[in-house]
C-alpha cells in the first residue's frame, strides 16, 4: 500500500496539491498534515478545520482512499521531513505556493522548493491550477515537468 | 523565512512593498481587513532587441530605502544602459497606494521602449486564495476595474472595489485570466512579453483569478528620463472608488508625493524631539523608524494598533496589552493625541464586565473570545501613565467608568484561598494558571487605578482598591518566589498545555521591568534573570520565551532580548544593554524591521514582521538607554515602584 503525505495550510495551492493526490493515486493511503505555528488555541483549531475540511474533500473526490488526518507544532521546514520520515510516505504532493502565494510575482515559492530538497523522497509540487510542476523521483535526478510556463512569469 | 519588504499607509490603508519593489499585498478599508494580494510590478520591453525585462528581475542590482524621515518607499534599479526607481506612498488623506516610476537611458544610444505594469489583484482576500476575481477596463475612465463578485454585476454590487488607473494615460491595456497561455484572455504576465496587448476588455477567474497590464510607449535619447505613475484607489463601492480616484488624480502626482513626504516630516518633528543621543546612527535611525512604523499599524479612525500587517501567523488584530504598550512607547515620544484615540477604542470596546477579550478587529468587533486577564490591568496601567504624561485629569475623569469597570474585575477574580488571580491564557495565547506576569500586570494595575480613583476623587475605591494590590503583591511573593528565585506560574512542574514546566518564561522579567512590583535589583529578581539566561542555548544566541517552546520550533525573539535589555538597563548594566541590543540590530530585518522570531539555526526573520509591540519597547528602552548615557533626568516621570509608598 502507498502513502502520499499532503501537507495543508489552506492556500489554494496546498487545496489543488491536496485534489491532485485523491486523484492521482486513489487507492492508497492519504495523510493530511497541518503543521500549526504554534499551540495557540487559534492556530490549532485552524489546523483541526483545515484538515476536517480537506478529509471531506478528499473522501467526495476518492471514495477508496484511505485518509488520516495529523496536526503537528512547530516549523514546517523541520516537521515536514521528520513527519514523511515517520509515515514512510512514498510520495509527497504540495503546493507550490503557501498561504502568502504570489504565483505571478514569485517562480515558486522558495520555501516550498527548498522543501522539496529536504524531502529524500519523491515530491510534486503543485501549481494553483492543479498543474504538477516539478518531481524529484529521487535524491539526485529531477524531473522538470513544465518548468518552462512558470519560468515566464517572473 | 520572510522576504525584505517595506510599508507604506495612512492608517486606513496599509500596503506592502517587497525589496524586489513588487508590492504585494495592501489592506483596506482597514489596515488590518481586507487583506488584498495585489502582485503589482514594473518591467521594460526593448524594441529592437526584442527584450522583455522585469524589473524584479536579477538583471537589475535593487536596493530599496525609505525617504529620509517618511513612510514613503524608494526602490531603485540599476543595470547597464538602465536606471529605473519606483516610489511608493499612500497619501495621508486619499487612501490608495500611488506608484511613481521613473526610467533612464543611462546608454550612449536611444532607447525605444514599451514600459509596462502588471498586477494580479485578488481583492478580500483572506487566506492566500485567488477564487472568483474580476477585472475589465473601463474605456471612458481609462482604467482597470476589480473586484470580487458576481462577473455580470460590473463591481456595482461589490463590497470593495479598486481602480487601477495609469497617469499619463497609457498607450494600451490588457485584462486576462491568470495562467491563460493563449487566445484574448491571455494572461497580462504573459501578454507583454512581446511589448504589445490584446487589449482584451474583460476577464474573470475562477480560482486562479484575473491580471491586468498597462503599458506605455517610449522613446529616450541617452541620458533622458521619463516618468509614469499607477494608481490602486480602492472603494467601499464602484462609486466611492470612482470618486476617490478622481480626488488623487486632481492633483499632480509629483504633488501628491510632495504632500506626502511634507506630512510625515511635519509629523515626525514630535518624535525627533524625544529622539536621545545615543551616540549610535544606526540606534537613533532604528528609533525613528520605529516611531513611524507604529504610526503606520495604528488605526487612524479607531485608534487601535494592529499586532503586525501579517497572516502567517494572523496578526492583524489589535491585543490590547500590545496596544498599550505602543500608545505608551507614542505618548513617551510626544503623541498623545495617538494615545488618547486608542484609549478611546480601549472605552467603546470594554465588555460590561470589564474585560477585553483576547483581540479585536481594529473597528472593536470581537474576533477571539479567550480571556487573558494581564491585558485588563494593562490597560489601567497605561492610563494612569498617560495622566503621568500629559497631567490630562479631564481624560481620567473620562476614563473613569472604564478604569472602575476593569479594576473590580481585577478585584472580582483574586482567588480568596490563594489571593492571586487565575488567567484563562497567558500572555503567550498557550496556557492558563496563575501566572506570574499577569499577577504582577495585576498588582501595578489595582495600584494605578488606585492611584486613579484618588485624582478623580473616588477615596473610597482608592483605599479599597490599594488594599488589594498589597495584598496580592505579598501572594506574588509567597508563590512565585520558589527557591530563590522567581517562578512563572504557581505550581511551574504540573502539566501543561504544550510546555513542559512553566519556571522560567522571559516574562517573568515582567515583574520587575514594566510593572516594578519587584525591585530589579533584588537578589531574587537577580538569580531569576540570571537562571533565565542560562536556560537558553541558541546556535545564533539571543534569548527566547521559554526553553520548551515550539512555536516556529522554537526560536529566539527580539522581544525577549529587549526585555531583558529593559531590565540590564533598569540595573544601569550598559555592558549588557549593549549586547543584547547588538543581537537585535543583527537579526533585524531591511529598514531595522524587528522581527518576532529569527530562525535558530539561520538567523532568518520568521514569523511575524514587524512587530509593533517590540518596536514600542525599543523606543522605551533606547529612551533609557539615553540617559543612562547621559545620565540626565526622565523625559517623563519614570513608572512607580508598585506600591503607594
Amino acid at each position: 500500500m502507498t502513502t502520499t503525505l499532503v501537507p495543508i495550510d489552506g492556500s489554494q495551492s496546498s487545496q489543488e496539491a491536496m485534489k491532485y493526490a485523491a486523484r492521482s493515486r486513489p487507492q492508497g493511503d492519504l495523510l493530511l498534515l497541518y503543521v500549526a505555528p504554534s499551540a495557540r488555541m487559534a492556530d490549532l483549531e485552524r489546523g483541526k478545520f483545515l484538515l476536517e475540511n480537506s478529509r471531506r474533500q478528499c473522501e467526495v473526490i476518492a471514495r477508496n482512499v484511505r485518509i488520516q488526518t495529523r496536526l503537528e507544532i512547530g516549523d514546517p521546514r523541520t516537521k515536514l521531513p521528520e513527519v514523511a520520515a515517520d509515515s514512510d510516505a512514498d510520495l509527497v504532493v504540495m503546493g507550490a505556493y503557501g498561504v502568502n502565494a504570489l504565483p505571478h510575482a514569485d517562480r515558486m515559492h522558495p520555501e516550498a522548493s527548498e522543501l522539496s530538497e529536504e524531502m529524500h523522497r519523491p515530491v510534486v509540487l503543485v501549481l494553483p491550477t492543479g498543474q504538477g510542476i516539478f518531481s524529484r523521483t529521487t535524491d539526485n535526478e529531477c524531473v522538470d515537468e513544465e518548468e518552462e510556463q512558470v519560468a515566464g512569469r517572473a | 523565512m520572510i522576504p525584505d519588504f517595506g510599508l507604506v499607509g495612512n492608517g486606513e490603508m496599509l500596503a506592502r512593498v517587497r525589496a524586489d519593489g513588487t508590492m504585494t499585498e495592501a489592506y483596506y478599508p482597514s489596515i488590518g481587513f481586507f487583506r488584498h494580494i495585489i502582485q503589482s510590478q514594473f518591467g521594460v520591453y526593448l524594441h529592437g532587441r526584442d527584450e522583455c525585462l522585469w524589473l524584479t528581475s536579477p538583471d537589475f542590482h535593487v536596493e530599496q530605502r525609505y525617504l529620509e524621515d517618511t513612510n514613503v518607499l524608494a526602490t531603485t534599479f540599476v543595470r547597464p544602459n538602465l536606471w529605473a526607481q519606483i516610489v511608493d506612498f499612500v497619501h495621508p488623506e486619499f487612501s490608495g497606494a500611488t506608484r511613481m516610476l521613473e526610467i533612464r537611458n543611462t546608454g550612449s544610444t536611444p532607447l525605444k521602449l514599451a514600459i509596462f505594469h502588471a498586477e494580479a489583484s485578488s481583492v478580500e482576500d483572506h487566506k492566500g486564495q485567488f477564487g472568483y476575481n474580476v477585472a475589465y477596463f473601463n474605456r471612458l475612465g481609462y482604467h482597470a476595474v476589480r473586484y470580487r463578485g458576481h462577473p455580470w454585476d460590473n463591481a456595482v454590487e461589490s463590497q470593495i472595489v479598486w481602480l487601477i488607473s495609469g497617469e499619463p494615460e497609457p498607450t494600451s491595456f490588457q485584462c486576462g485570466v491568470s495562467f491563460e497561455e493563449h487566445g484574448e484572455h491571455l494572461d497580462a504576465f504573459v501578454d507583454v512579453r512581446d511589448g504589445k496587448l490584446k487589449e482584451n476588455r474583460y476577464a474573470f477567474g475562477d480560482p486562479t483569478g484575473t491580471t491586468t497590464a498597462l503599458l506605455w510607449e517610449r522613446e529616450l535619447a541617452p541620458g533622458q528620463s521619463t516618468k509614469i505613475s499607477v494608481f490602486f484607489v480602492p472603494g467601499m463601492n464602484l462609486f466611492d472608488a470612482e470618486d476617490a480616484l478622481e480626488r488623487v488624480k486632481g492633483r499632480h502626482p509629483d504633488q501628491l508625493l510632495g504632500d506626502t513626504v511634507g506630512y510625515w516630516r511635519h509629523w515626525l518633528e514630535t518624535g525627533k524631539r524625544s529622539l536621545p543621543n545615543l551616540d549610535n546612527p544606526r540606534l537613533e535611525a532604528l528609533y525613528l523608524r520605529s516611531i513611524l512604523l507604529l504610526k503606520l499599524l495604528q488605526d487612524r479612525k479607531y485608534g487601535s494598533f494592529i499586532a503586525a500587517p501579517t497572516l502567517e501567523p494572523d496578526y492583524r488584530y489589535c491585543w490590547p496589552r500590545d496596544a498599550v504598550y505602543e500608545a505608551w512607547a507614542l505618548d513617551s515620544c510626544g503623541y498623545h493625541e495617538e494615545a488618547r484615540l486608542f484609549y478611546k477604542w480601549c472605552q467603546r470596546t470594554q465588555m460590561w464586565d470589564g474585560v477585553w477579550y483576547q483581540n479585536h478587529y481594529t473597528d472593536g468587533r470581537r474576533h477571539w473570545a479567550g480571556l487573558q486577564m494581564d491585558q485588563i490591568p494593562a490597560v489601567i496601567w497605561g492610563a494612569w501613565e498617560h495622566f503621568q504624561l500629559t497631567g490630562n485629569r479631564s481624560f481620567l475623569v473620562e476614563m473613569w467608568p472604564t478604569i472602575e469597570r476593569a479594576a473590580e474585575c481585577v478585584v472580582g477574580r483574586i482567588d480568596p484561598k490563594l489571593g492571586l488571580v487565575y488567567s484563562e491564557q497567558d500572555l503567550w495565547e498557550e496556557t492558563g494558571g496563575y501566572l506570574s506576569y499577569t499577577n504582577a500586570a495585576c498588582v501595578a494595575g489595582l495600584f494605578a487605578g488606585s492611584r486613579i480613583a484618588r485624582e478623580v476623587g473616588q477615596e473610597t475605591d482608592c483605599i479599597r482598591w490599594r488594599d488589594a494590590a498589597e495584598r496580592l503583591k505579598k501572594a506574588v511573593y509567597a508563590h512565585f518566589l520558589q527557591d530563590g528565585s522567581f517562578v512563572g506560574e504557581q505550581q511551574p512542574r504540573r502539566k501543561f498545555h504544550m510546555r513542559s514546566d512553566y519556571d522560567l518564561d522571559i516574562s517573568n522579567v515582567g515583574l520587575a521591568v514594566p510593572y516594578r512590583v519587584v525591585p530589579a535589583d533584588s537578589p531574587e529578581m537577580i538569580r531569576t534573570v540570571q537562571r533565565i539566561e542560562a536556560a537558553v542555548d541558541y546556535p545564533i544566541e539571543g534569548v527566547g520565551r521559554y526553553a520548551s517552546d515550539l512555536f516556529v520550533g522554537g526560536n529566539p525573539w527580539s522581544l525577549s532580548a529587549i526585555w531583558l535589555a529593559l531590565y540590564f538597563a533598569e540595573m544601569g548594566d550598559l555592558k549588557e544593554v549593549n549586547r543584547q541590543l547588538d543581537w537585535c540590530l543583527k537579526h533585524a530585518m531591511l529598514h531595522d524591521f524587528l522581527p518576532e522570531q529569527s530562525h535558530k539555526q539561520t538567523g532568518t526573520p520568521c514569523s511575524a514582521a514587524p512587530l509593533g509591540w517590540s518596536h514600542a519597547w525599543i523606543i522605551i528602552l533606547l529612551q533609557k538607554v539615553g540617559r543612562l548615557l547621559r545620565s540626565t533626568p526622565a523625559l517623563w516621570p519614570e513608572p512607580e515602584i508598585a506600591s503607594t509608598k
